[in-house]
């Protein structure tokens, strides 16, 4: 039987850790996406032990929960990024548009997925500040202005069923396998353990063509990045508890500033308990 | 948006001189006849009762003595105090329908602004200033937003210029409120940040710099000398202040200046630079 089961959906990752509740952040995005998206079928794709915690409020959200059939993460890290690559494997949609959990839209963003199409491979290149400025903060980006990788965000990507989204994923999957000689060899000033997605889809979209997996001048296909340094801020310092957050219907107001951009929170202490209440309600 | 094309529309130059130690009007008087040597356009002095201005302004506008005063160190750490909290009035008080509202220490030296009169608008606000020598983004706080100079606005009289001067006053009365909300750090009320937060509110939360006045606004933070003019040169002579780094001289393409230095514009030396420009073709 096909993976397939639709055209077009989103799809995230939902891996607890001991600090962090994935499942709570995508049952988030979920009535998020649900609220804000014409296109909104959801999947979320889970391990064994985070599946143990799906209650009757997630079986009513997602649209499909997908077992995670391998398990390549450290169960020691929190790091929970080795599986990524397998996204291509588990999606039940022909297109995808792959999110890490901590980001939410604030209004409709149907019309990308036409930008989208231009590519089989899709990564969205740069971040934007909650200004709404594209960001030229360069302190989280040092391994890829060192090695010349193109300035991709794994936030939110598209793919679609095709032999070069194969070949993207497969080419991730050899990278994931030979990263240690690789960083030892082949990368500049790169200590990462376990690479970032990030990395490796920037590394992978460097092997396999950066053309044909970006589109850095469509650049509405951006999202902000709440990391406190690319506003200008001190790390460690959570842009939440910095400055004034309140939401109007579907918007995000930060500091004042409509996100008109969907926002990556990061600070997974956004998501609280009664934000998840409100995206219930406006479900409802 | 208001457009170029109303008919017969009036136009001219606002300022506000409210005195304190400092002599705005007598500042405002020599302000005023830079602009109108260069503009052309008429000038109304909103002041108080007890402004004595000598300028053959278009219109003298008196409003009531506020007692409340903004009070800052001085780059050579005097201490400077102004009176600011009408300027949500120039809305309302504004003779013309096509209004520049300037400060008194903004020296009009080239036609730009006028040129501005020829787009379409419903108000102008001055989005980036830059001063020689300091680099930096201003913002209102640490984590605040990058804030707007009230010391050059255009509008034109509608609906929505009279929101935004509305809400300028909103603020200003509830400043407390608004100066938690947006992460400001100084406790002085500005205009500055009072414009800055009203546009942010009124364009639906969001920066609006599409509105802006096109270009960054000139700024002297440092302390002034004289300023002869040569051509279309301005030099500008600062004085030697012990442990400060700015250099001696600053020659600039003759253009507006925005003049931080009071001791300077109330001086003699202003007085002649003035009359310099003034009397050149």
């Amino acid at each position: 039987m096909s993976q397939h089961k639709e055209q077009c959906g989103f799809v995230t990752f939902a891996q607890n850790t001991a600090q962090v509740d994935y499942l709570e952040l995508a049952y988030l995005q979920a009535l998020n996406v649900k609220a804000t998206q014409r296109i909104n079928s959801y999947a979320v794709i889970v391990d064994s032990a985070t599946k143990e915690k799906i209650d009757d409020r997630h079986r009513d959200t997602f649209d499909y929960i997908i077992d995670l059939p391998a398990d390549y993460n450290d169960p020691a890290s929190d790091w929970k990024l080795a599986n990524e690559c397998q996204v291509f494997w588990l999606t039940p949609f022909k297109e995808t548009i792959k999110l890490e959990s901590d980001l939410l839209f604030t209004r409709s963003i149907d019309h990308w997925w036409t930008a989208f199409r231009l590519r089989n491979v899709f990564l969205s290149t740069g971040c934007r500040n909650y200004q709404q400025q594209v960001s030229d903060v360069r302190k989280y980006r040092k391994i890829f202005d060192d090695n010349c990788l193109p300035d991709v965000y794994n936030g939110l990507m598209y793919f679609r069923y095709s032999r070069e989204a194969m070949a993207f994923f497969s080419t991730a999957t050899e990278i994931l396998k030979n990263w240690p000689e690789l960083r030892d060899t082949v990368l500049i000033n790169c200590r990462e353990d376990t690479p970032s997605t990030d990395v490796l889809y920037g590394l992978t979209a460097l092997v396999t063509g950066e053309d044909t997996c970006t589109a850095p001048s469509l650049d509405f296909v951006n999202f902000v990045h709440m990391k406190p340094g690319i506003q200008g801020w001190a790390d460690g310092q959570s842009c939440f508890n910095t400055v004034v957050t309140e939401r109007d219907a579907d918007m995000i107001r930060v500091n004042n500033l409509n996100q008109y951009w969907p926002v990556h929170y990061h600070d997974k202490n956004y998501a609280t308990k009664e934000l998840i209440k409100y995206y219930e309600s406006r479900r409802n | 948006m208001q457009n170029s094309n109303k008919f017969a529309a009036s136009r001219g130059v606002v300022l506000f001189a409210l005195n304190t130690q400092v002599d705005y009007v007598h500042i405002a008087d020599r302000a005023s006849r830079l602009i109108q040597h260069t503009l052309g356009l008429p000038v109304t002095l909103i002041t108080d009762d007890q402004g004595q201005p000598r300028f053959a302004y278009d219109q003298v506008i008196r409003i009531s003595k506020s007692h409340d005063k903004n009070v800052r160190a001085s780059a050579n750490e005097q201490i400077i105090s102004w009176r600011n909290f009408d300027r949500y009035l120039a809305y309302e008080l504004s003779p013309y329908d096509e209004t520049i509202l300037l400060d008194s220490d903004y020296l009009v030296l080239d036609n730009s602004l006028d040129t501005l009169f020829n787009t379409d608008f419903d108000y102008r606000l001055t989005h980036w200033n830059q001063t020689p020598g300091i680099a930096g983004n201003e913002v209102m706080g640490v984590t605040s937003l990058p804030y707007i100079w009230a010391t050059v606005v255009l509008f034109r009289k509608c609906p929505r210029s009279q929101m935004l001067f509305d809400m300028v006053g909103r603020i200003q009365r509830n400043y407390t409120y608004y100066r938690a909300l947006f992460n400001i750090h100084q406790v002085n009320y500005r205009n500055d940040f009072g414009f800055t937060m009203a546009n942010v509110i009124l364009n639906g939360y969001s920066l609006n710099e599409s509105q802006s006045i096109p270009w960054s606004m000139l700024s002297l933070y440092h302390d002034v000398e004289t300023i002869t003019t040569t051509g279309n040169f301005l030099k500008i002579n600062h004085p030697v202040v012990e442990g400060h780094r700015w250099p001696l001289t600053t020659v600039l393409v003759k253009q507006n200046l925005h003049i931080l230095d009071k001791d300077y514009l109330q001086s003699e030396n202003f007085d002649q630079f003035v009359k310099a420009i003034c009397e050149s073709a």
